[in-house]
């Protein structure tokens, strides 16, 4: 053994070699960008960390004997404890020397790094050299961790021919965030929906309670379900393409929220790697390749005085090999929400992923998700019925609304860096999904007798892909940072419309089976000249073809769609400027401006009904905006944006009928601001200012109905060490809302806006978890999903009957007018008003996690 | 089992498939009742009286009930409404004939159902009013009776109905 260890190598920690040790501390808070070129998080009073016990690697006895060196280099991540929480290779010497760092290394332990006197979670990249003792004439240099720096930037090194190190993607506008799993950990997460939150003007508002998906809001636009904001997760697409309900749903429910660890969100259609749906803008759900430990977690919910609590359970199993990353995680729940006709949400939830380090330059994930659920909702409830007293705030009309759905899926990633300047990667997926939805929006106006309920059935497997290769060269001083790509998605449809009377159906009015492709292609390349400009320039191309069946073939209805296939596409242009005027340590400061054509597709069955929905509807987007980071502490933007849409026309799943609406235009304003008061203590809010309007006045002044017209959110957020044995707390205080909007075109029916108050505290041991989270902190009784729409209650008079002398629709709305036309004449056609979802009220939520190793 | 992860996981397991029993099930139901009389020879349906169709609050009982019978159970929604009825006397539920009379009546007093329970919907002529052939039971008024005959169910009713007569004229 003394021999061996003569011979053995010399460790030369490079822990002190800042040419090659990089610490990273974690972001005190959000709006990290997507690169790192601007980074916006404090790092001064960060402590690093500091090498304690550090066992030297064993030299492998093979190496040895056959007198191989190598050098191994290491990411390792240390807790708030000073444990190594994780260590992977980054660069590898082979199979040998790479176990024998990595088997050295979990053995280190530190004095953790510190933000103040906050321990902190940090990663530090090091590099394990295995020297033979001849070739050595250094003892190792004591280890001492390098000073912090902020994530590099994409990294020049001029040798010779110009070697470029890829770095991540830098912000091309100014609306571009990344937010990560720090900064969504210091909210209420009772659901993916409270992480999509994290961005800046994007609202979103429960809608009919339970299973279905949410109601968004941004950029002045309602976008119902998702038609114009693009969701992914991982880049698996979210969004469904001419769905039952409506065009773009994106049900997130079957998203595990703790898997989530990155929210990169883009607005606007600036972007050539984005295609259909992401008009507005883009949000995709980064999920992490492996938890820091197993866990077993416990929640339960109540509305004090509103129904039954609801339960969570959540189990997270991250075993850990040498070049695996594991995440296993299974979910389980059932809510009821505040409700009279509670909600009877049961849901499961599996997200498993697995990544494999398959060599130091490319690494190949496969995983699976699946996702069942089954409710009952409360749907829109007339306004007018509560003023009567005839049902309570959380009453129903049919308390048969609600449904089930589920949705399976198989995907598979592969990176590959072929050089220090190039990229490859890939993505593969297919799904299955089912949705059966019921839903009565119209009460009884349609039907007197039965009611006006509806089921809309969707199945369908989907399927499709990604690729794109980035390869970053220079050439007399000017960088090129060159990307294409292509992506392909299919759905292969079956979709029903039928009337039903407390889900017993009643008789068909839709029935088709849909098949469609798209097809994009893309090339983006962007100049650096100077450090102070970039510029950039791509485009895309869009091909989608598609065949609708129509399985209703005695049908008489003039609207339903006929059967046929059909093709459209579009080229997107897209262009950027990034000028860098200020790039000093204590002001920074750059300005964008971003022009982009995009588009949003459109149910295809739309195309062969009358009138007849373009299948693809062009937007045209510019902005001007400014980033900037002064004396470290405070991350201020501001875009101008406009957004011109080529027209509203859509199909209406509701009723299986198109509903015409021409172009429409939209511009605003956004600020963002966030400021660290002290090191474990940040302030931020976000405001928006939106104008939209039909481009043609129809004598409304172009009003556009339930177009959000501001957005607001913010808030505090704390993390401190505490308690006698460390920990740490973490809270926040925040708040988001929206302004009043018009309900309908002409502006005379009002949806009013509302603000919510939510609370989060938390306590985070190295051994347990526990959250305790307030949704609706000051029980603000107000709306969350509205919409203008004539209904009927059963008791009102019947249609085309005489309006009784004093009867009275409510406050915020009026008789509606006889849809064939020529007013109303005092006979009743149904009552014209905002038919709403209540927000939750007061909500208590308490979740216990314990660690398993 | 020596991988510790897999065995630390095996109690959470256990614990997380027991949380598939919790039930917090506290909806609420509501089911018909037809409380008269089961005619001695219980084949002559013209001796009983069906009903033939009910509402309340948000439940619609579209099913006709024979006498003595009971309806499926519906999903309802917590609070307090009388019931509205449709009345068939003599008429066999299991004819594809549709009745020849039908006679709206409504519960004396409101019923009402808390969540978790189900409302047992009792009809007969101790419970209901508007039944002209039945000395207990009370006459409707003629608005409760275009009520219930043009909003309730009005396709059921072709001209209007006579509450005193409990017949329609057209």
């Amino acid at each position: 053994m003394g021999n061996l260890i003569g011979r053995r190598s010399s460790l030369l920690l490079c822990l002190g070699c800042a040419a090659s040790a990089v610490f990273h501390a974690p972001l005190a808070h959000a709006a990290g960008p997507t690169d790192g070129t601007t980074p916006t998080v404090e790092e001064q009073q960060v402590t690093p960390p500091s090498l304690g016990d550090h066992p030297e690697p064993v030299y492998p006895p093979r190496a040895l004997s056959e007198k191989r060196e190598g050098d191994v280099g290491v990411e390792i991540t240390i807790d708030e404890a000073g444990h190594v929480s994780d260590a992977r290779v980054a660069q590898s010497a082979g199979p040998e020397f790479d176990a024998a760092a990595l088997t050295a290394v979990k053995a280190w332990t530190f004095t953790p790094a510190r933000r103040g006197d906050t321990p902190i979670r940090s990663t530090v990249s090091l590099s394990i050299p295995f020297r033979l003792a001849s070739a050595t004439t250094a003892t190792p240099p004591a280890p001492t961790p390098p000073p912090p720096t902020p994530e590099p930037p994409p990294q020049t090194q001029d040798n010779g021919d110009s070697t470029l190190v890829l770095g991540r993607k830098p912000l091309s506008a100014a609306s571009s965030t990344s937010v990560r799993d720090r900064e969504f950990q210091l909210r209420p997460i009772g659901s993916v929906q409270d992480i999509l939150r994290v961005t800046p003007g994007l609202v979103l508002v429960q809608h009919s309670g339970g299973g279905k998906a949410n109601q968004y809001f941004l950029r002045g636009f309602d976008a119902d379900h998702g038609t114009d904001l693009a969701l992914s997760i991982d880049g698996i697409p979210i969004n469904m393409v001419s769905h039952a309900h409506g065009q773009g749903f994106s049900d997130t429910n079957f998203i595990i929220p703790e898997t989530v660890e990155r929210v990169e969100i883009t607005k606007g259609p600036y972007f050539a790697n984005q295609g259909d749906f992401a008009t507005a803008g883009s949000v995709n759900l980064v999920t992490r390749d492996n938890f820091e430990h197993s866990s077993v977690g416990f929640g339960a919910g109540s509305s004090p005085g509103y129904g039954a609590p609801a339960y969570r359970g959540l189990l997270v199993a991250t075993p850990k090999w040498d070049n695996v990353k594991t995440t296993f995680a299974a979910e389980i729940g059932r809510q009821n929400g505040p409700f009279d006709n509670p909600e009877n949400w049961d849901k499961y939830k599996l997200w498993n992923k697995v990544t494999y380090q398959v060599s130091p330059t490319s690494s190949f994930s496969i995983g699976e998700s699946s996702y069942g659920g089954e409710w009952h909702g409360s749907g829109q409830i007339p306004g007018r019925a509560v003023e009567r007293g005839q049902i309570g705030r959380f009453g129903s009309i049919d308390p048969n609304e609600g449904g089930s759905t589920a949705r399976h899926q198989l995907f598979a990633s592969y990176k590959f860096r072929p050089s220090e300047n190039s990229e490859v990667t890939a993505l593969a997926y297919v799904g299955t999904y089912r949705f059966n939805l019921f839903s009565n929006f119209t009460l009884f106006l349609k039907d007197p007798n039965n009611g006006d309920e509806i089921e809309q059935v969707d199945r369908r497997t989907f399927y499709g892909g990604k690729v794109s290769y980035r390869v970053v060269h220079q050439l007399r001083g000017v960088r090129f940072d060159t990307t294409i790509g292509a992506d392909t998605r299919s759905d292969d449809i079956h979709e029903e419309l039928w009337h039903t009377a407390q889900r017993n159906q009643l008789n068909q009015l839709r029935g088709n089976n849909v098949h469609e492709t798209l097809i994009g292609a893309y090339v983006s390349e962007e100049v650096t000249p100077a450090k102070w400009l970039r510029l950039n320039a791509g485009g895309r191309a869009d091909m989608l073809s598609f065949a609708v069946d129509n399985a209703l073939t005695g049908s008489t209805d003039a609207q339903n769609p006929r059967s046929g296939t059909d093709s459209a596409h579009q080229f997107s242009p897209k262009a950027s400027a990034v000028v860098t005027p200020i790039a000093e340590r204590n002001y920074e400061l750059d300005v964008y401006a971003n022009y982009g054509e995009g588009f949003h597709s459109n149910d295809v069955r739309g195309v062969f009904s009358s009138p007849a929905v373009t299948p693809l509807t062009r937007a045209r987007g510019e902005e001007l905006g400014a980033r900037a980071r002064l004396l470290r502490k405070l991350d201020v933007a501001a875009a101008l944006w406009n957004l011109d849409l080529a027209n509203e026309t859509t199909w209406n799943g509701d009723d299986g009928t198109t509903n015409v609406g021409g172009a429409t235009n939209r511009y605003g304003a956004e600020f963002e601001a966030r400021y660290e008061l002290l090191p474990w203590l940040s302030a931020d809010g976000d405001i928006t200012f939106t104008h939209s309007q039909f481009t043609a006045d129809h004598e409304n002044g172009g009003g556009l109905a339930l177009a959000p017209k501001q957005t607001w959110s913010g808030g505090m957020s704390a993390r401190h060490t505490i308690g006698p044995v460390p920990g740490i707390f973490r809270g926040g205080l925040l708040f988001y809302g929206i302004g009043d909007r018009p309900a309908s075109d002409d502006g005379q029916i009002v949806a009013p806006g509302f603000t919510q108050f939510d609370l989060h505290a938390g306590y985070r041991h190295r051994r347990f978890d526990i959250a305790f989270d307030i949704e609706n902190l000051f029980n603000g009784q107000f709306r969350a999903a509205q919409f203008d729409t004539t209904s009927r209650l059963r008791t009102e008079p019947g249609i085309g009957k005489p309006v009784p002398a004093g009867f009275s629709c409510g406050n915020n709305a009026r008789l509606a007018t006889n849809p064939a036309g020529g007013g109303a004449n005092g006979n009743f056609y149904g009552c014209d008003e905002v038919n709403y979802t209540p927000a939750y009220p007061f909500t208590v939520r308490v979740m216990g996690t314990i660690f398993l190793d | 089992m020596k991988n510790p992860t897999l065995r630390n996981l095996t109690l959470p397991c256990v614990f997380a498939l027991g949380l598939g029993a919790c039930q917090t099930e506290d909806a609420a139901y509501a089911v018909v009742d037809n409380d008269y009389p089961v005619a001695t020879d219980s084949h002559d349906p013209s001796q009983q009286t069906t009903v033939y169709k009910v509402w309340w609050s948000t439940a619609l009982f579209s099913s006709p009930v024979a006498a003595g019978g009971e309806s499926e159970t519906i999903r309802a929604v917590a609070g307090g409404e009388v019931a509205y009825a449709l009345l068939a006397p003599g008429w066999d539920p299991t004819s594809s004939d549709p009745p020849s009379m039908l006679i709206p009546v409504m519960t004396h007093i409101p019923l009402t159902v808390s969540r978790g329970t189900t409302l047992h919907i009792h009809l007969s002529d101790t419970t209901v009013v508007g039944n002209c052939g039945a000395r207990a039971s009370g006459q409707l008024t003629q608005d409760e009776a275009d009520f219930i005959t043009q909003r309730i169910f009005p396709g059921d009713f072709i001209g209007t109905y006579n509450a005193k007569a409990c017949a329609i004229s057209r």
